[in-house]
């Protein structure tokens, strides 16, 4: 598990981010006042740093250039100036990544991953997901069952990967075209229930029935608990 | 200036003038003098009267042509001082002095407007910076403890965040140059960061995207741009009553220049409203009827693409939606850069 220490002066930003971390697979920390200092962060032995560049006692970019005299640990700007100086300063005083306040916790999960990503060069565990009755495999985009496999197109992908991350709990379609959006792929209604239907038929053709159900005015769930079925 | 009334102005010299010389003619008489020499000290009289006054006429006519000149040339006026050069006289110096004091103590007066200007902008860019962290608290506080009502709390709550913007680029404005640097900028990128962040009304609205031909560059400065898409594309959604929404996004590159155009379905602009959208506080009879309109979003989108050096129109058929377009001119500084 990665360890993210979080430097902000706003407790309840910092708790809630903590709580935040905490849920999406991370160990999070956060550091009091006094302990603001390059020892005091690097004791911590954080994976990711997480600071903010307004701190009450101290200077955010100050700790920034102090701590990569000694240290190579990626750090994450977090600010609320969002001017092209701000960036500009945060990156030349050797930041990894600049966020502006406000910002949505999602994508501020996706720049953490992406900068732990690169820096410590994991082995992606995420790329195959066990569902029970098949195998989503992420990286071929397609779908393994005993009786044979199947290739899913980029939206149908993207939508049984939406389902497999919240197995067994009810995903309406406004989330699912959300997260759709997120990858880019700007679908609407309509196209949604097109690769719904064929999702359904590609699965059925491997001989999986029934794993994707529909909720009428709810959305949609991926059964993957084998009793369930 | 006329010589005419110069001279009206000073009859009561004159009169007294007449009046010396008629006791002098006078006189004359008594002595027996000749007629001729009496005619010719009453030339004199006058020759030398209207002589010294025509003199101090031109020299004043001069100097006053000069102010006049100065003053029509200048852009800003109240540098005539400077203008004026050394004084001749008394009062040309006088009248510098008086100048140059009026226009101290209004430029005090001016600077302490600027000053209070200033702190205000301040305040307001420090409240700004202080607002966003309650909200990404709250952002974060929603995502930790998912429900219905939170849901909703995240869409008013982006709402928040969006006046919030506007009110800091209303706030900047009037000093862009502080802040912005001109970059090449992919269309694409933009056009999907700004849908993106967007997504949740776009998606509550049934959006339909469509992007044509995006594959291009212009020169902008990116948050300055970002920030005019998202005023459009909110506006698309405030004034969206079909089923779904349509959106399309399509680029067009020219010779002169590269335009991007943003087409909706929504209830459009009436053809006497058209002309007026840019202005300041318009909202137009939908805007007042849905109380949504600020009269701000678009009248800030023309502010910053002036500064930008961008152009930006709106064509609209009421009822069948309205298509905004920017057009970026390629200048020759862009192939420079």
């Amino acid at each position: 598990m990665r360890k993210i220490v979080i430097v902000e002066d706003d407790e309840k930003l910092c708790r809630e981010l903590e709580v935040f971390l905490t849920n999406n697979g991370y160990e999070a920390e956060h550091l009091e006042e006094e302990a603001c200092t390059t020892q005091g962060i690097l004791k911590k032995k954080p994976d990711l740093l997480l600071l903010d560049i307004g701190l009450p006692n101290t200077d955010g970019l100050y700790l920034c250039r102090e701590l990569r005299k000694v240290s190579e640990i990626p750090i994450v700007m977090i600010t609320s100036q969002d001017t092209q100086m701000a960036e500009l300063m945060s990156m030349s005083q050797g930041a990894d990544d600049f966020v502006t306040k406000p910002f949505h916790p999602q994508i501020l999960l996706a720049h953490m991953e992406a900068i732990l990503k690169r820096v410590y060069r994991e082995p992606c565990q995420n790329e195959k997901r066990n569902l029970g009755l098949f195998v989503l495999d992420l990286t071929k985009g397609i779908v393994e069952a005993e009786a044979g496999s199947v290739d899913l197109t980029k939206n149908e992908l993207r939508i049984l990967d939406c389902l497999a991350r919240h197995k067994n709990q009810i995903v309406s379609r406004d989330e699912l075209i959300s997260y759709l959006w997120d990858s880019e792929l700007f679908v609407d209604d309509n196209t949604l229930t097109v690769n719904m239907t064929r999702l359904r038929g590609k699965l059925s053709s491997i001989g999986i029935c029934d794993v994707i159900q529909t909720k009428r005015g709810l959305g949609y769930r991926l059964v993957c608990d084998t009793e369930a079925i | 200036m006329r010589y005419r009334s110069y001279l009206r102005e000073r009859l009561g010299q004159l009169l007294f003038l007449t009046g010396v010389l008629a006791t002098v003619e006078i006189f004359l008489l008594t002595v027996d003098a000749s007629m001729g020499i009496g005619i010719y000290i009453g030339l004199c009289f006058y020759g030398v009267y209207f002589l010294m006054t025509w003199q101090e006429f031109r020299r004043k006519k001069i100097y006053f042509l000069n102010i006049e000149e100065s003053l029509d040339g200048l852009d800003k006026k109240y540098l005539l001082p400077e203008m004026l050069g050394q004084p001749s006289c008394q009062e040309e110096r006088l009248l510098k002095e008086a100048f140059q004091d009026l226009g101290k103590s209004m430029a005090d007066h001016v600077n302490g407007y600027k000053n209070a200007e200033n702190e205000y902008k301040e305040y307001i860019e420090l409240w700004i910076h202080e607002v966003k962290t309650p909200i990404a608290a709250g952002k974060l506080l929603i995502e930790n403890n998912r429900t219905e009502v939170t849901g909703e709390l995240e869409e008013e709550l982006e709402k928040i965040e969006g006046y919030t913007e506007q009110a800091l680029f209303y706030a900047r404005s009037a000093h862009v140059e502080k802040d912005y640097l001109i970059r090449p900028v992919d269309l694409k990128e933009l056009v999907m960061q700004a849908v993106k962040r967007n997504k949740k009304t776009l998606i509550g609205k049934k959006t339909r995207i469509h992007m044509e031909d995006l594959e291009t560059e212009v020169y902008s400065d990116e948050r300055w741009l970002l920030f005019i898409l998202n005023q459009i594309l909110s506006n698309s959604v405030k004034y969206s009553d079909k089923e779904a929404l349509d959106l399309t996004f399509k680029a067009a590159r020219e010779r002169e220049y590269t335009c991007l155009s943003i087409r909706d379905n929504g209830r459009g602009i009436r053809r006497k409203d058209l002309g007026r959208v840019f202005e300041k506080g318009f909202t137009g009879s939908k805007g007042r009827q849905s109380g949504q309109a600020t009269g701000l979003g678009l009248y800030l989108c023309d502010k910053l693409c002036h500064r930008l050096g961008h152009g930006i129109e709106i064509e609209s058929q009421e009822g069948e939606g309205c298509q905004v377009k920017l057009i970026f001119p390629k200048g020759s500084y862009a192939d420079v850069c």
